[in-house]
């Protein structure tokens, strides 16, 4: 094997060990969405229906967020092979953001170089937004890894002609994936039609047709749920669905200039169309900010970062410069201006939805941004062998140190302060109140657990399925006490295995003998908790403040 | 445009730059209480040769304890001399400036292109960047009022083009000191960007500076530059440098903070890695780096601005929306051909670091001197467009649309603008500048017999100044006869009260309607119950009220 060959090989092992190693126990808690994938995976394993009893569906309802399913199918060999676990549902993503590397690797060298290939490869393996969104059920991960393979095997099929069916399954199986792929997976085959149109037209005609019936086959199901209501939360979201309120409107601009909204005025500067238009420049803007890229990540969604940490190390902030002044000063090719063109609008799906910023819509953006950074660490590559010896060596390790020093901080962030710091760990302890509730559960005729969006049965089902027969697939899927969400949003669980979700009513139930009542310490009167005439048990964060009290009336 | 010869030109575009920036000038908006601190102390200078603590003739300026550089001050006192005491003299000059800079820009883009070839043919670069700059609405901000950035700023444009000029010809060289060190004088955040500058100066010309022609002269103003510096440098020892330092990052205990609690989450808070990863040093460089980058931010750029509501105009970015893809443009062809650029470059590398070394950042203030090359870039990108357009678009219909196009983008950003600006600034920021205070002291001085006592609210910044400046207050009856407060938490003083007049937040039904009787008592809508006996209410220019009168 050659340089390249090995390098490539270390790196990969590098990015194994980042993305694996104690994949169950860190992050500290599972998010509902991972328990659900978890739990529809292992009844699809058992029962072959998902959580609801429908028949292997392509799109699962869930909480009512209608997830598309390709990540949950995906999860099915680990469930067997692992049992149902934290580690088991997260593997799938970790073992893809692997390969994604890899894919990387070849698809930069595709574009460019091998050179340019194995930075490329490098910068993607060290990524924490990369790292982050492996170590976990991430659909948008493995929504990546398609539509990094889908470019790949388009231009894999200029010297081979099948590779374009390949492509098209991809491309066309990231729909299944992740419901922001649509736009996004739409943005890189307008980019590929833009700058290869010359090659498209030279392909083989009956491998295109093929692939373009294959395409629209396999998209078919998703573009019919945009129809049927199944986009879960793709109106939610929109940045469309959210308007000024009138009252907003009234009291800053017609108040102000005593006009109404037919007013010419009004037209021409105080349009919702311009207002929307501002809200998603701003937005746009935000994903290229220093604080996106470097010192706050996520603001928005704090379970998206690592404290204090953006999605790049903050050593990347020199080749990032350097890859953009490459990427601008080189003759425009045809590859240049592709990556150009995924740098300009691959934020895009992302700035259309509600969040200031969103780490998990916009992780398409990886693909133009680590091959920015291949280029810049290229190019300084080039400017050391330049040097003399000496000065080539103090570079490089200079260069090394700074990589090492980011990476120790950013490891530092991920695996111990994140631990420590609650709001982003909203979901930890749910693992831990469960168990307890099952060791307590037989001295109470009702156990009532505080009704939220958190979808607390779900985690019943997670950790319940190794404990007792009410939480097998096959018993829930008939009992489900699912009910709809007036507003066509996510529903929620009544009732499950003797366990009665509710929003805590706690006036009226107080008096309750023989009642465990569970949930956040804000759900009780402190009053209450503080009286004596309750035992009162807690489940702490970390960092020793309550996540869960457990209450019953002595 | 070739009926019109480049001369006319810059006189529209100046005449647009004076427009903006002159008209309403007096009343829009309100007076603030800096605007009327610099009045006043030029006012008690005159009057008395003394500022309004009873300083002579001082560098720093006490004021509220902030010790404002004295470089404005001095600029606005023959103005105030001329025209007395009023908006009109403190905040002349900086609209003066304002429109000089739009020149002077004119002059420093075009010395940059003889220097460095980048002239582009026919597209009379200069005009574009100056017709920009007279547009831009980060400028006329700061041109409409007693800013002493836009003083400042001036005095590094001026500076900068004086230096270009002397490289040919030497005698510039002294002229170029004196404005490079009249910046010093005039505002902080220069005691950072001029050095900054002129070491890049130095770098970038430094094998002319030192030929032997040149040689000479050169150092010879860099002599001078210096002696001119000696009382600045001994009026910043002292309280001025404490006032500076205390709203740097450095005095902010945050950050040790943040150390001692990451540090605290090992098992060893003090083991050798948990050093290496959390110390100050290294969070200082991530607080700085983290506040610099926020200058360049499109949220701060492009659509909502500063933070500070004095500083901004609602829903607008510093810069117009379109000039993000213009910069685009323009750093895409500086990448192509880069010969040429550094000092333009160098100058927006430079322009935000005294901001980013404060703890508020973004600072659309502080960082003012951005607009500069900001500007110039812009220009660029804009010569770059037409440059592309007239090249390759053949057919005349489809050119002439372009322009259309682009003129309509331009001309539409430019109205909004303005609507915003003059429509809504005033009434969607009521609190960002004074508003009121003249209604208030005009009404008082026609109807209130003096003698009485009269108590201000305080709820609206420095009331005591802003009523000095009002009633034009005899200097000589307030130096010795008022009480500066120690510094609140933001580092600023004020005065409690002076002749009759007591400033206090007005507590009616509990305290003051019994402990002033007889007084008129002067309070916000939210202070003054209805019970009261409200003789008159004062609104602002905006139509807004902002005090109740009560006679007690």
């Amino acid at each position: 094997m050659n340089t390249n060959r090995w390098l490539l090989v270390v790196i990969l092992v590098l990015a194994a060990v980042l993305r694996l190693w104690q994949l169950g126990e860190y992050p500290i808690r599972l998010t509902n969405d991972e328990a659900a994938i978890g739990y529809n995976a292992y009844s699809i394993l058992k029962t072959g229906k998902d959580e609801h009893g429908a028949v292997l569906p392509v799109i699962f309802k869930s909480f009512g967020d209608w997830k598309p399913g390709l990540y949950i199918y995906l999860t099915v060999p680990s469930v067997a092979v692992f049992g149902l676990s934290e580690f088991s549902v997260r593997l799938p993503s970790a073992l893809l953001g692997v390969l994604t590397i890899l894919l990387i690797y070849e698809l930069a060298k595709e574009l460019f170089d091998k050179k340019v290939a194995i930075f490329s490869a490098f910068s993607l393996a060290v990524l924490p937004w990369h790292i982050h969104f492996s170590r976990g059920a991430w659909e948008a991960n493995l929504a990546l890894t398609l539509l990094v393979a889908g470019t790949l095997f388009f231009f894999k099929s200029f010297k081979s002609k099948k590779n374009i069916i390949l492509s098209a399954l991809f491309f066309a199986f990231s729909l299944w994936a992740y419901q922001s792929a649509k736009l996004a997976s739409l943005i890189v085959l307008i980019g590929l039609g833009i700058f290869y149109y010359k090659e498209i037209l030279k392909l083989d005609r009956k491998n295109l047709i093929i692939s373009a019936v294959l395409g629209i086959l396999i998209s078919l199901p998703i573009i019919t749920s945009l129809f049927t209501g199944k986009t879960g939360r793709v109106e939610v979201m929109s940045v469309f669905s959210y308007t000024r309120p009138l009252e907003y409107i009234e009291s800053t601009i017609f108040e102000q200039e005593n006009i109404t909204s037919q007013d010419p005025v009004y037209i021409l500067f105080h349009t919702e169309a311009l207002n929307l238009f501002r809200g998603v420049a701003g937005r746009y803007l935000n994903y290229i900010s220093g604080d996106f890229l470097f010192f706050k990540g996520d603001w928005a969604n704090p379970r998206h970062t690592s404290v204090d940490m953006g999605y790049l190390l903050f050593v990347s902030v020199v080749p990032l410069l350097l890859g953009l002044y490459v990427l601008f000063k080189s003759k425009v090719t045809k590859e240049i201006g592709f990556v150009l063109f995924l740098l300009a609008l691959s934020q895009i799906p992302a700035a259309l939805t509600r969040d200031s910023a969103h780490g998990v819509r916009s992780l398409g953006m990886i693909l133009p941004v680590c091959i920015i950074l291949g280029l810049g660490l290229a190019r300084l590559y080039d400017f050391i062998l330049k040097q003399k010896r000496i000065v080539g060596l103090t570079i490089i390790s200079l260069t090394f140190a700074a990589y090492l020093y980011s990476m120790c901080l950013y490891l530092d962030a991920y695996f111990v302060q994140n631990k420590y710091s609650e709001p982003k760990d909203y979901f930890y302890g749910y693992k831990q109140v469960v168990e307890r509730v099952f060791e307590r559960e037989k001295d109470y005729k009702r156990i009532i657990f505080s009704q939220s969006y958190d979808q607390p049965y779900m985690f019943f089902l997670f950790y319940g399925v190794g404990h007792d027969a009410r939480f097998a697939p096959e018993v829930f899927q008939g009992n489900t006490t699912f009910q709809e969400s007036p507003s066509g949003d996510v529903g929620l669980i009544t009732h499950l295995g003797g366990i009665e979700f509710m929003p805590t009513n706690w006036y009226e139930d107080r008096g309750e003998e023989n009642t465990l009542f569970i949930g956040r310490q804000e759900d009780f009167p402190q009053s209450d908790i503080a009286s004596g005439e309750f035992n009162v048990e807690y489940i702490n964060y970390p960092d020793d403040k309550p996540a869960f009290v457990l209450l019953d009336r002595k | 445009m070739k009926f019109l010869n480049k001369n006319t030109l810059l006189i529209l575009i100046l005449a647009l730059a004076a427009v903006l920036r002159f008209y309403k000038l007096d009343t829009y908006p309100a007076l603030n209480a800096d605007e009327a601190a610099i009045s006043y102390n030029v006012y008690s200078l005159i009057q008395t040769g003394q500022d309004e603590h009873g300083n002579p003739w001082p560098i720093h300026f006490q004021s509220f304890n902030d010790y404002k550089p004295g470089g404005y001050f001095y600029i606005v006192l023959p103005f105030v001399w001329a025209f007395g005491l009023n908006e009109w003299s403190v905040r002349l000059p900086g609209a003066i400036f304002g429109v000089l800079t739009v020149l002077f820009v004119y002059l420093l883009v075009k010395e940059l292109q003889k220097w460095q070839q980048f002239k582009i043919l026919n597209y009379k670069f200069e005009i574009i960047a100056s017709f920009l700059l007279a547009i831009s609405p980060w400028h006329i901000h700061f041109s409409r009022g007693g800013w002493e950035v836009n003083a400042a700023t001036f005095f590094i444009v001026v500076g900068v083009y004086f230096f270009l000029r002397a490289i040919r010809n030497n005698k510039y060289f002294a002229l170029s000191a004196i404005f490079f060190v009249l910046s010093l004088y005039t505002y902080h955040a220069a005691r950072i960007v001029t050095p900054l500058l002129g070491v890049v100066l130095l770098i970038i010309y430094r094998k002319d500076l030192f030929s032997s022609a040149n040689r000479k002269l050169f150092l010879g103003s860099v002599i001078l530059g210096a002696v001119l510096l000696v009382p600045l440098l001994t009026s910043f020892v002292g309280e001025a440098s404490a006032r500076a330092s205390g709203v740097s990052i450095f005095s902010d205990r945050g950050y040790i903070d943040r150390i001692e609690e990451k540090r605290a989450r090992h098992e060893d808070p003090f083991s050798v890695l948990n050093r290496i990863l959390y110390n100050k040093p290294k969070e200082l460089a991530i607080e700085f780096s983290k506040n610099y980058f926020e200058h360049f931010k499109g949220e701060f750029l492009f659509i909502s601005g500063d933070d500070i509501e004095r500083n901004k105009v609602p829903e607008l970015g510093q810069l117009y929306l379109w000039q993000f893809p213009i910069l685009i443009i323009a750093l895409y062809a500086i990448s192509k051909k880069s010969k040429g650029w550094g000092l333009v470059l160098a100058w927006l590398v430079i322009s935000p670091i005294p901001a980013a070394l404060t703890f508020q950042s973004p600072h659309a203030l502080r960082a003012q001197s951005m607009i500069i090359p900001l500007t110039i870039l812009s220009a660029y990108g804009l010569t770059v467009i037409l440059k592309f357009l007239n090249e390759n678009i053949r057919k005349r219909g489809i050119l002439t649309t372009c322009y259309i196009l682009l003129t309509t983008v331009l001309g539409w950003s430019f109205a909004h603008y303005l609507h915003q600006y003059y429509v809504h600034m005033a009434k969607t920021y009521p609190y960002s500048s004074q508003y009121g205070v003249k209604e208030l002291v005009e009404y008082m001085n026609e109807n209130v017999n003096n003698t009485e006592p009269i108590v201000v609210t305080t709820r609206y910044d420095q009331p005591y100044i802003l009523f000095l400046f009002y009633t034009k207050f005899d200097p000589k009856q307030f130096q010795g006869h008022h009480i500066l407060t120690a510094r609140d938490k933001y580092g600023f003083s004020t005065v409690p009260a002076f002749n009759n007049y007591i400033f206090k937040s007005i507590n009616y039904k509990d305290e003051d309607r019994d402990k002033f009787p007889g007084a008129i008592l002067v309070g916000t809508d939210e202070e003054i119950p209805d019970a009261a006996n409200v003789i008159k209410n004062i609104y602002g220019s905006n139509n807004y009220l902002y005090f109740q009168v009560v006679a007690n």
